[in-house]
């Protein structure tokens, strides 16, 4: 009972959240037709007067109240209509779902990376906690926590491309070059991670199934490997799923930085050249998958982890 | 109790100046803040004064860092970069606190509906993706810092006022409360009064460490071309204008991504070593060399 009152105010949560970016998204597609209007006249060799640009006003529903344009917006948007990008004169929708893939790639090679480092790590942390191995870590993961991840990326680019020249400055989006951009998404949240999962492996260390396992006569290692680390992950899904979730939005600064084309790349792109109905389908994919997301992962997160607390 | 909160803060100030990594955090902090306050005075040259015929030189005595693509001097550019920085950081840290310390007080004390409605708002502002909003805002309104700053203030009040709401409800139904209000006092400004005490020092360790967070993200959005607007001295400016000489002047973008490094570094171990310092009890470990508040 207490499981299903938690998802149904888990689910009235998410209610608002897409309201306030379906509003965000439907602003910018208003600012868009305002302008298109004017292009759409000069397009047609028409002169841009008040009686004309009124017409074509009418025309595209801008005379309506906004609540009634409003409706009419998300009308076409549920019917996956965003319009036509101004820069590639192609539907806005195909746009962001070709560059998708290339984004989604990343992501999953970035969360994989940052696992593959921060289980081993996490796991000799906790096995010689307060000793040597474990306050280097430490001290790595801090240093990991305060360096943005831009300038992680340039540096990792300027010793691996330039100086080492292992991998091209310019990656193009191809996965033989994915190693760099992957491994800089990947650091920062190895760092969180590993901080979590040594203090959950800590905390398990002292369990009585662990006594018994130990007792059992596997190693302090094998122990921790067979039955803390499982117990250990589950506490780390919420932050790997959100992790991921801001991963899938496409990372700004990252796709910039190694010209790899995904969706974070081509939306900073659209902003500079105001092409808004590459900004309004951005906005509302994006924020609807990351809620979804986060919603799916909340409600998993119930069945699987008895710990919770629902209130 | 004067007397009492004196020892507490010499207490406090002793086991920060322990913590060297906080020592060493509050070194770092305060020499940025008096290069940003004296910038101005420090720079040996005009941070955006173009001179071509001095471009791309190397670190020499009149040019400290050495010069950038248009000629201009990169550590006057540092200094007001610096300035820029921990002045943006610091607005919209006022901000979040000007908008998250009433609402809390509000939640806490109201309580009812207009609690529930605040609170499901700070549930909405936490988790809603910054980058998703500072792209919707700055499509709406343009690039500048102005509307990423917004952005932050929109999205980051929401833990403070958590902090502020949890405190009022603690304090709310005190016997000592309840024992002044049936004196004649006002159960609001008593509430109030002890607000300050009861949850300074949750504030002051969560505000170093978002001002830290705030500098990064600031500067990510300048990089990207979203927030300051080039040829303004910025750090995330700088940085971008850097990259385009990766392979023949790597120099360039050395410097600021060291300053902020550095920059949030010193705040976030501050931050940690106020963390020790002022909560004792939450945080692994941290008990032992923490304030005994006896």
């Amino acid at each position: 009972m207490k499981k299903v009152r938690f998802i149904i105010k888990r689910i009235a949560q998410v209610i608002p959240m897409l309201f306030i970016v379906s509003v965000l998204a439907f602003t910018l597609s208003n600012l868009s037709a305002g302008d298109a209007a004017a292009i759409t006249l000069r397009g047609d060799g028409v002169e841009v007067t008040k009686e004309n640009l009124e017409a074509v006003r009418s025309e595209f529903g801008l005379d309506k109240s906004l609540p009634e344009q409003y409706l009419n917006w998300l009308k076409k948007v549920v019917k996956f209509d965003f319009g036509t990008s101004f820069q590639t004169k192609k539907p806005v929708i195909n746009e962001i779902a070709r560059r998708f893939p290339t984004t989604l790639k990343l992501a999953i090679t970035a969360t994989f990376f940052s696992l593959l480092l921060a289980i081993p790590i996490a796991l000799i942390s906790a096995r010689y906690q307060n000793r040597l191995p474990d306050h280097i870590f430490r001290l790595l993961c801090t240093a990991l926590a305060t360096m943005p991840d831009y300038w992680v990326g340039l540096m990792l680019m300027f010793v691996f491309a330039v100086l080492l020249k292992i991998f091209p400055v310019i990656s193009g989006s191809e996965m033989k070059n994915i190693f760099l951009p992957a491994i800089t998404l990947s650091l920062a949240p190895m760092a969180t991670y590993v901080r979590l999962l040594r203090n959950n492996l800590v905390e398990i260390k002292g369990f009585e199934y662990m006594k018994a396992a130990r007792a059992k006569g596997l190693s302090e290692t094998m122990a921790l490997i067979k039955h803390g680390l499982k117990n250990a992950m589950v506490p780390c899904l919420t932050m790997l799923g959100t992790n991921f979730g801001i991963l899938v939005s496409g990372s700004f600064a990252i796709e910039t930085i190694f010209s790899w084309n995904g969706i974070g790349k081509f939306a900073v792109e659209s902003i500079k050249l105001k092409d808004f109905p590459v900004i309004q389908c951005y906005i509302m994919v994006v924020a609807f998958t990351y809620i979804m997301l986060n919603l799916a992962l909340d409600i998993i997160y119930v069945f699987i982890d008895p710990k919770i607390q629902l209130d | 109790m004067k007397s009492e909160n004196k020892r507490l803060f010499k207490n406090i100030i002793e086991v920060l100046m322990k913590d060297k990594l906080a020592v060493a955090g509050l070194v770092i902090v305060l020499v940025f803040l008096i290069l940003g306050a004296f910038a101005s005075q420090i720079a040996p040259h005009d941070p955006i004064e173009v001179v071509l015929s001095r471009k791309l030189q190397l670190p020499s005595l009149e040019f400290p860092m050495g010069t950038d693509n248009m000629g201009r001097c990169i550590f006057s550019r540092i200094l007001y970069g610096t300035r820029v920085s921990l002045y943006n950081a610091l607005v919209v840290l006022a901000a979040i606190l000007a908008v998250g310390i009433p609402l809390g007080i509000t939640a806490g004390y109201v309580g009812g509906w207009v609690d529930n409605l605040i609170m499901r708002l700070s549930d909405i502002a936490s988790t809603f993706p910054s980058s998703l909003l500072a792209l919707a805002i700055v499509g709406i309104a343009g690039p500048s810092m102005k509307n990423i700053m917004i952005v932050f203030i929109f999205l980051w009040w929401a833990p403070f006022a958590r902090i502020i709401r949890g405190t009022v409800i603690k304090i709310k139904e005190k016997d000592f409360v309840t024992a002044a209000v049936s004196c004649g006092s006002s159960r609001f400004k008593i509430i109030i009064n002890h607000i300050f005490l009861n949850s300074v020092s949750p504030i002051i360790v969560l505000s170093t460490l978002r001002v830290a967070a705030i500098i990064m993200h600031l500067a990510a959005f300048s990089f990207i071309g979203l927030g300051t607007q080039p040829p303004q001295a910025d750090w995330g400016v700088m940085l971008n204008d850097g990259r385009q000489f990766i392979t023949t002047n790597p120099i360039l973008m050395l410097w600021p991504g060291l300053a902020i490094m550095f920059s949030v570094f010193g705040l976030n171990m501050l931050g940690e070593g106020f963390n020790s310092a002022l909560l004792p009890i939450s945080g692994e470990g941290n008990s032992q060399k923490g304030v005994k508040y006896e």
